[in-house]
């Protein structure tokens, strides 16, 4: 009776709401206009120069990343350009990929794509290899997202994208306003916002807010900060209409009137509904980056290279930040998207809520602990 | 020739035990060993259990049972008119009855699931219709809550209740319920007293295939439910797959392997419910 593939399973686990399976139509005509003003790209590649290996011709090349996660035109023209085979299997949560990569299956696997959190992890179980940057394109990286907690010297992974969470809400319903993690947590309180209040289904994220409120650093692997910070959001869960990250519908029919979400989610919302407001709390939050990392085993490091070579050229990140709705690691990426891309600017994340971002390591120690933390706060909203 | 056939026999003793027995084995081993993240160490160790056996998993785990007994129930109240009257009142069109009700069975588990999520949707199909006939106004405000997980799990569920029923009644000779009528029964009496009696081993086997399987749902809740309210399944799935922790997980399944086990066999034991009954 239960399904038994795994990604089935984790259908609503960890990440998978900021894993669009549906594009926006908006995004995807955005991506056309881009193909169409293509005509940039030429004058990037003669700025090449020499600080990256050629393209690699033919072989294969097993990806093992989200899903959706490229523009379909930069997966055919690279397949058109080098003539490598590319074999896409796909997760959705990095737990999935993560347990994968760590059994025999997982093998055959040359690139994966997990989020920043999960790195220090995968390195630690040896299941990635070091990065030759020699062959990596790094003056297409902004060097904000490089050199970062979870890969102090970036041996294991480059940036592809990155976002935050942040709170969505209705301003005509939520007259509280929103500016700090405390006040969501007194908005959600209120009488007319209870019980529409929607919390993200991540337990760090969901044990983050708690801790963010009091000022405390969520990276933080102190059970007794964890176990307080779970009796906040167990007297919150009260509160939950449910645990989704990416309940468009919810929100855009009024059903749900906060919630906590990533900036691409809060983007798809407001296309639909203009008059719902997203803010990223004070003090603190989330920086999440996705990245390109080799597998220790992989069989085709070549294309591997030639793989992110080609997909972190400035015409090919602007053409994959149209489609998936998040921005990539370009610099200037902002001044370079096109104007016609829907609500542009709420795909960027302002220097100044920038700089209070902070990414999340997984401590595999207190993991088991967290988790049953975070099912006692889901318990709690019954 | 014998021999032919007793190799004939062995395939599917071979194949239960290839991929039913040596897994269990495994998750057994694994229920006693020492964990770490993301593999065991194998050894013996009880830690696995006395965790399992916490406060929180048992309240889980009790939460769980009342689940699984009020969705069998659901399934048992709507699949008995059902498979009565297919049984008893179609002749002709039987056979596209009990295709028309195996069909969604047959299809993914998963898009069923989440096909309920659409149409449930606060501004979706059913509140349209429902808007329509003024038997409600505004948003529809099903999803995340208990009834739609029941409505998801009744429907999800009911070929396995509907099936057996429909098997069981079906086999009651009509001479039988004709002359309960003739000794002057009225129609209800002769269902709850002659029928419904008749029907034990369907009735047995339905709940049994309905509530086991149910124990261990999660995916329903999950989707239809907000997430909310943890199920064992959950959890389960959570330790191998979130936090790592295969022996957890793997000391919780043998747990409620062996609680179902007494249940099953306790359940066959009292109502005799798998003998056929004797006519």
């Amino acid at each position: 009776m239960e399904p038994t593939d795994f990604a089935v399973t984790v259908v609503k686990g960890r990440r998978v709401g900021r894993r669009e399976f549906l594009t926006a139509g908006a995004a995807g005509a955005g991506a056309l206009l881009l193909a169409a003003c293509g005509g940039s790209s030429t004058s990037t590649s003669t700025a090449k120069a020499s600080s990256h290996a050629g393209l690699a011709k033919g072989g294969t090349l097993n990806l093992w990343t989200w899903p959706d996660y490229y523009a379909p035109a930069n997966l055919k023209a690279f397949q058109a350009k080098t003539g490598t085979k590319l074999n896409i299997a796909t997760y959705d949560s990095n737990d999935t990929a993560f347990a994968k990569l760590n059994t025999a299956g997982g093998a055959s696997f040359d690139i994966v794509v997990p989020t920043s959190d999960f790195v220090p992890v995968m390195a630690q179980h040896g299941l990635l290899q070091k990065l030759d940057h020699s062959r990596i394109p790094l003056q297409y990286v902004d060097p904000k997202l490089l050199r970062k907690v979870f890969d102090p010297h970036n041996d294991y992974s480059i940036p592809k994208d990155y976002g935050t969470i942040g709170v969505i809400y209705n301003p005509a319903v939520v007259k509280h306003p929103i500016r700090t993690w405390q006040d969501y947590l007194d908005a959600g309180a209120q009488p007319g916002v209870s019980g529409k209040v929607e919390l993200a289904d991540v337990p760090d994220e969901t044990l983050g807010i708690a801790l963010w409120a009091e000022g405390k650093d969520w990276n933080t692997d102190n059970l007794a900060d964890l176990r307080h910070a779970a009796e906040v959001m167990k007297a919150f869960a009260k509160h939950v209409h449910a645990f989704n990250e990416f309940d468009v519908s919810g929100v855009t029919s009024g059903a749900v009137v906060m919630a906590v979400v990533t900036q691409g989610t809060a983007r798809e919302m407001m296309l639909q509904k203009k008059s719902l407001k997203f803010v990223i709390p004070q003090p603190q939050s989330e920086l999440w980056v996705d990245n390109y990392c080799i597998t220790a085993k992989a069989p085709d490091v070549n294309q591997a290279y030639s793989f992110i070579d080609y997909m972190l050229q400035p015409a090919h990140q602007l053409k994959d930040c149209a489609f998936i709705g998040y921005p990539t690691a370009l610099p200037n990426l902002q001044s370079k998207l096109p104007a016609s891309v829907p609500l542009r600017n709420e795909i960027f994340i302002s220097p100044a809520d920038f700089n209070r971002l902070v990414p999340h390591v997984i401590h595999p120690a207190i993991q088991g602990t967290v988790e049953n933390l975070y099912s006692e706060i889901q318990a709690a909203a019954a | 020739m014998a021999l032919g056939r007793s190799l004939l026999g062995l395939s599917p003793l071979a194949w239960l035990c290839l991929l039913f027995v040596v897994p269990l084995g495994f998750t057994v081993v694994y229920a006693f060993a020492h964990a770490t993240y993301g593999g065991v160490q194998i050894g013996f160790t009880l830690t696995n259990f006395k965790q399992a056996l916490g406060g929180f998993y048992l309240s889980i785990f009790l939460r769980t049972l009342r689940f699984a007994a009020t969705g069998t129930l659901l399934c048992f109240v709507v699949a008995v008119p059902l498979a009565y009257f297919i049984a008893r009142k179609i002749k002709r069109f039987r056979g596209l009855f009990i295709v028309l009700l195996l069909i969604p069975f047959w299809t993914s588990f998963l898009i069923r699931t989440l096909a309920w999520e659409t149409l449930l949707a606060p501004n979706g199909p059913v509140r349209d219709g429902l808007n329509f006939l003024h038997l409600h106004h505004g948003l529809l405000n099903v999803l995340d809550t208990p009834t739609a997980v029941f409505i998801g799990i009744v429907y999800g569920y009911l070929p396995l209740m509907a099936m057996p029923l429909f098997v069981a009644f079906d086999r009651i000779p009509r001479d039988l319920t004709e002359a309960s009528a003739d000794l002057g029964s009225g129609r209800l009496g002769t269902f709850l007293r002659v029928t419904l009696p008749l029907a034990r081993p369907g009735v047995a086997a339905g709940c049994l295939l309905t509530f086991v399987p149910m124990t261990g749902e999660y995916v329903i809740p999950a989707l239809l439910g907000g997430d909310k309210g943890v199920l064992m399944g959950g959890l389960i799935a959570n330790q191998y797959l979130t936090a790592q922790n295969f022996a957890l997980g793997s000391a919780m399944a043998v747990l409620i392997l062996a609680v179902l086990g007494v249940f099953v066999f306790m359940l066959a034991r009292t109502t005799g419910g798998f003998r056929p009954v004797p006519q």
